[in-house]
């Protein structure tokens, strides 16, 4: 018996106590889902019947025109660009917060603080200047530009997440690893890393989640339709007078979608590898 | 052997020779067009394309939100699409700012609109600070009354009133009939809120409205702030009978939801809105209730002692400042300014902003308000070609009636901030 | 002069003298370092040094080709005058960021150690919770928006309908047009689309959580209570202090969810920093002006990271755990 199940036992929770819990996750989860789920719902709806109380048209329309339109061009862009951005940014977050928990050097203090330093602007007053510059060095409606913006963007708050986490794996685990011989980023991929998945888990889906919705830098940086992300091409369905809600809603779905794709192979890593193993402190 | 030799030989040289020469004419210009009404648009090009075999041409959409700001930082670095769909008041600002072309060159050019230059509507606003064109009218649209006959007549209202009293008893009537909407004009805020057109409508059927032009050619604040006030007070007493809910607070744009729907739905018996949006609502309630005749006619706004007055809207077309393909673009342009193809085949529902064009659209009879208000629209005049810029205007009269409706402020201190605000900012930018 | 302890001095093992372990040190620090200051450094200093310079000009967004005349502190002092300088600092502070986080914290804690619990583990609801917490951090701001407002609607909402046939008023609310409900409403989508990033976060500390501690724990006896003071918060303490920061300088600096949902309205009710940015920037055109206002932003949020750091954070993330 793992000993999270003897914490409800111990508890005394009884059948009811048990009852109770589950019922309220089923409320809780019942208020997460309904507004997505109103969405996924409408989305197969036709736009004239949408906001209609009572009957309502089945259709799939939606989404074969949302397709057509190259909405798939636009999911593949994120897809690609996101992944990528998040692989590098996690993996330098994850050495800069090891080297930012572990070691003591001169400066550590002002450089730690510098890495927030960024994030204290509003996006809105970043986005004038970022674009500037990417047009003088020619680097508008390129991938590679873009996936630059994103790693500088989720890479500060990544850091900060991943010292958080590291102050839970124990240091003694570190200095065993030393006296073996180690070098520090062996100690890090292999014996930290495990350990640390939960946490690297959230703090992926973090910076995923950014760069996933993220519309202020694409709008400025890419303007061919072909380069677009999906955001973007949301937008775009939000008409000065008229409103392509079928599109909109279909959009919304397929935005989702993937992203939950993603994460469900990711969440069975959320259990720490400290449970395998132990290190008595 | 030899004879396939030189077959390839030739094949090659043929091969490799041609390219060349039609490349040389090969051009692609960029176009951005930011209206759901893409697909349709492409449609158009393709037959432009046909029609111009060296010229390619690659769409682009921006939303409208963010259209000004994209296009105003791509001008500064010079990114800009070659041509672009422009609101109606930009040209004149983004000519100042050195972001658009002067076309003056090529407007003098046969072949632009059915009857050439002259006969475009709202040419002065194209018209930067330097008096040089900076873009041509393309479409030109304006609000008008859509109603229910239905439930007007339900609660009374024969005839659609003509005076902006018996508009407001009409509203009451509905809702004292039945509990329902009258005129449910969204009072919320938002970087484009309706209150500011419908304000204007009524302060223009009284008199000039915010900005007016004196005869030695100055600008001046030509309201009042208890003009200003009238106002606010007038939609004000909406929102406190109670025919227009208070719920119109949290939304803000001329086609939301809350809306089509209420219209749809029986809820709402009038709305102010631009044709688009009245077609929307004509066309949804007709698939929610086939074989059934339409409840809906559209009717002006109502008239003061200056006529039923409401602004020419619409969009221009402007080439950009660091373009590189200004024939092809203007090429472009000469031939979305004709009826034939463009708006007769593709783009139908809008009306090219030329006087000889207007009539040669066809309005169904439930849209016959809208012709009828067209003939008495005005341009934007001197809020356009003033000091004080529409958008600050906008913002600030949006504000201002928001505050008053949601109860923050009285009518008589918004309209003096109001004015205040406004007369400073003519006082700093007029030179 | 850094009261670190972040490294145990221990007797070298025999052939690793201190020489060759301070180069390794040194060569990984560089190399763990530098790439990261490179995306930093080359992302954020030219936006950075533009908005200070424009704060001292008066760009307009019409004069960017041809740049801003140089103004000193004139924008400074025009924002500090203005009228509704005050209520925009309040709404920011107090409402927007204040309420905003303390909300998602408490709520996500509560989270966390619900989807942690056995009880979920034995129904086997342990990942279908898990997968269904993502769901609205991964629903779009604009979407979101759109439904909620839907939600809220006094006609045809849900919400109001669900609490008329419970009894709870008899009236519909209007949650978004009336003064004392606009904030929670606003509260309510903000919490709603943000709330699972937090509850992740916790989540995430809580199962790296070794059972031998919590099984020593018991063993001595622990009731429940004190198993989640002496135990688990302590445990999750890190994670909080993370996630206070970063909540704050992110809630602090947001614009899209209170644009979307009331323009900054009614009127100028709900107009907070980032908006105010925004609406003078985008609307009015002034980027020098807006640029003060950013870097004000900037600046509050600077002192406030520096205080808390120093104060709060590297106690808990710094120092050795006894």
């Amino acid at each position: 018996m793992t000993p999270a199940f003897r914490f409800g036992r111990r508890l005394g929770l009884g059948l009811l106590g048990e009852v109770a819990v589950v019922l309220t996750t089923l409320v809780v989860l019942f208020f997460l889902v309904y507004p997505t789920a109103w969405v996924l719902v409408a989305s197969f709806k036709t736009p004239e019947t949408m906001f209609a109380a009572g009957r309502w048209e089945f259709t799939l329309q939606n989404y074969v025109k949302l397709l057509d339109a190259g909405f798939g061009r636009n999911i593949l862009n994120s897809l690609v660009l996101c992944i990528v951005s998040v692989a590098i940014s996690t993996v330098l977050a994850v050495n800069a917060a090891y080297a930012f928990s572990r070691l003591r050097f001169r400066g550590k203090d002002a450089l730690f603080s510098s890495v927030l330093f960024g994030q204290t602007f509003p996006w809105i007053i970043l986005v004038t200047p970022v674009f500037i510059l990417c047009a003088r060095l020619g680097w508008l409606n390129s991938m590679a530009s873009m996936i630059f913006v994103y790693v500088a963007v989720t890479l500060p708050f990544s850091i900060y997440l991943l010292v958080g986490y590291l102050r839970a794996v124990p240091e003694s685990l570190d200095e065993a690893a030393i006296i073996d011989g180690a070098t520090r980023f062996q100690i890090i991929w292999r014996i930290v890393f495990p350990i640390m998945l939960p946490g690297i888990v959230a703090t992926a889906t973090y910076a995923f989640l950014l760069c996933w919705s993220e519309y202020l830098f694409a709008l400025a940086l890419l303007t061919a339709d072909e380069m677009k992300t999906m955001p973007l091409a949301l937008y775009l369905y939000f008409g000065e007078n008229v409103t392509e809600w079928g599109h909109v809603m279909a959009a919304a779905a397929l935005t989702t979608l993937p992203t939950l794709l993603l994460f469900l192979p990711l969440q069975t890593r959320m259990v720490s590898g400290l449970a395998a193993g132990s290190v008595k402190q | 052997m030899r004879l396939r030799t030189l077959f390839a030989t030739v094949a090659v040289a043929v091969v490799a020779a041609a390219p060349p020469a039609a490349l040389a004419q090969q051009k692609t210009i960029t176009f951005r067009f930011n209206d759901p009404e893409a697909p349709q648009l492409r449609a158009a090009l393709d037959e432009f394309e046909k029609r111009n075999p060296g010229i390619k041409v690659t769409m682009q959409r921006v939303s409208w939100g963010d259209a000004q700001q994209q296009y105003l930082r791509e001008a500064a670095v010079g990114t800009a699409p070659d041509v672009a769909q422009l609101a109606f008041v930009w040209p004149r600002s983004f000519g100042g700012a050195g972001a658009l072309r002067p076309l003056d060159d090529l407007i003098t050019r046969p072949g632009l609109g059915m009857k050439g230059w002259d006969d475009f509507f709202a040419r002065d606003l194209a018209v930067g600070p330097d008096g040089k064109v900076y873009g041509v009218p393309w479409t030109t649209d304006t609000f008008a009354l859509i109603y229910n006959k239905e439930m007007l007549a339900g609660a009374g209202v024969a005839t659609f009133p003509r005076t902006w009293d018996a508009l407001r008893e009409a509203s009451q009537a509905v809702y004292r009939k039945g509990g329902k909407i009258g005129w449910g004009f969204p009072t919320g805020s938002c970087g484009t809120p309706t209150i500011w057109f419908v304000l204007n409508f009524y302060w223009w059927s009284k008199g000039p409205g915010l900005i007016d032009r004196t005869p030695d050619g100055k600008f001046r604040v030509s309201m009042t702030p208890a003009e200003i006030q009238e106002g606010f007070d007038y939609y004000n007493r909406y929102l406190q009978e109670g025919h227009n809910p208070r719920s119109s607070l949290s939304y803000c744009l001329w086609g939301a939801p809350e809306i089509v729907e209420g219209m749809l739905a029986g809820n709402m018996a009038m709305a102010s809105v631009p044709d688009t949006v009245a077609i929307e609502i004509i066309t949804k309630w007709q698939a929610r209730n086939p074989g059934k005749s339409v409840p809906f006619a559209t009717s002006p706004h109502p008239a003061g002692t200056n006529g039923s007055r409401t602004f020419f809207g619409g969009r221009m077309l402007g080439i950009s400042a660091n373009s590189k393909n200004v024939e092809e673009g203007w090429k472009l342009i000469q031939f979305l300014t004709q009826p034939d193809p463009t708006f007769t085949r593709h783009y139908t529902n809008y009306t090219p902003a030329q006087r000889s064009a207007l009539d040669s659209r066809s309005w169904t009879p439930e849209l016959a308000g809208y012709p009828e208000q067209l003939k008495t629209a005005r341009s934007w005049g001197p809020y356009g070609t003033g000091p004080v810029a529409i958008p600050f205007m906008w913002n600030a009269v949006g504000r201002a009636a928001g505050s008053v409706f949601v109860g923050e402020k009285t009518s008589a201190q918004a309209a003096a901030e109001l004015h205040d605000a406004i007369s400073k900012e003519l006082a700093k930018n007029q030179k | 002069m850094s009261a670190v302890a972040g490294e145990r001095v221990h007797a070298p093992a025999p052939g690793r003298g201190r020489p060759a372990a301070r180069v390794a040190e040194r060569g990984f620090l560089w190399l763990a370092l530098v790439p990261t200051f490179f995306f930093l450094v080359s992302f954020y200093l030219y936006p950075t040094l533009f908005n200070l310079e424009t704060s001292l000009t008066d760009l307009s967004l019409f004069g960017l080709k041809r740049g801003g005349d140089w103004v000193g502190v004139d924008n400074y002092v025009e924002l500090f005058r203005s009228g509704d300088f005050r209520r925009v600092l309040w709404n920011t502070i107090v409402w927007l960021t204040l309420a905003g986080v303390g909300v998602r914290i408490a709520l996500g804690l509560a989270l966390a150690f619900l989807l942690n619990s056995a009880t979920l583990a034995r129904w086997r609801l342990q990942t279908v919770s898990r997968v269904l917490l993502i769901v609205p951090w991964a629903t779009p701001p604009v979407v979101a928006i759109i439904v909620w407002r839907w939600l809220l609607d006094p006609r045809v909402g849900s919400i109001n309908s669900a609490l008329i046939s419970i009894g709870v008023v008899d009236q519909p609310i209007a949650f978004l047009s009336t003064a004392g409900w606009i904030w929670p409403a606003l509260l309510t989508i903000i919490t709603w689309n943000t709330l699972p990033l937090v509850a992740l976060t916790f989540l995430a500390s809580l199962q790296s959580l070794p059972d031998e501690l919590v099984e020593a724990a018991r063993i001595d006896g622990a009731s429940r209570w004190q198993l989640v003071r002496y135990v688990y918060l302590p445990h999750l303490k890190p994670a909080i202090v993370v996630m206070i920061l970063m909540s704050t300088f992110w809630t602090f600096n947001n614009f899209v969810y209170v644009w979307l949902t009331t323009g900054a309205g009614p009127g100028l009710y709900t107009n907070v920093m980032a908006t105010e940015v925004y609406i003078q920037a985008f609307i009015n055109g002034r980027f020098g002006y807006s640029s003060a206002a950013g870097v004000v932003m900037a600046a509050i949020m600077t002192v406030f990271g520096l205080v808390y750091l120093r104060v709060i954070a590297r106690r808990e993330l710094q120092e050795e755990r006894s």
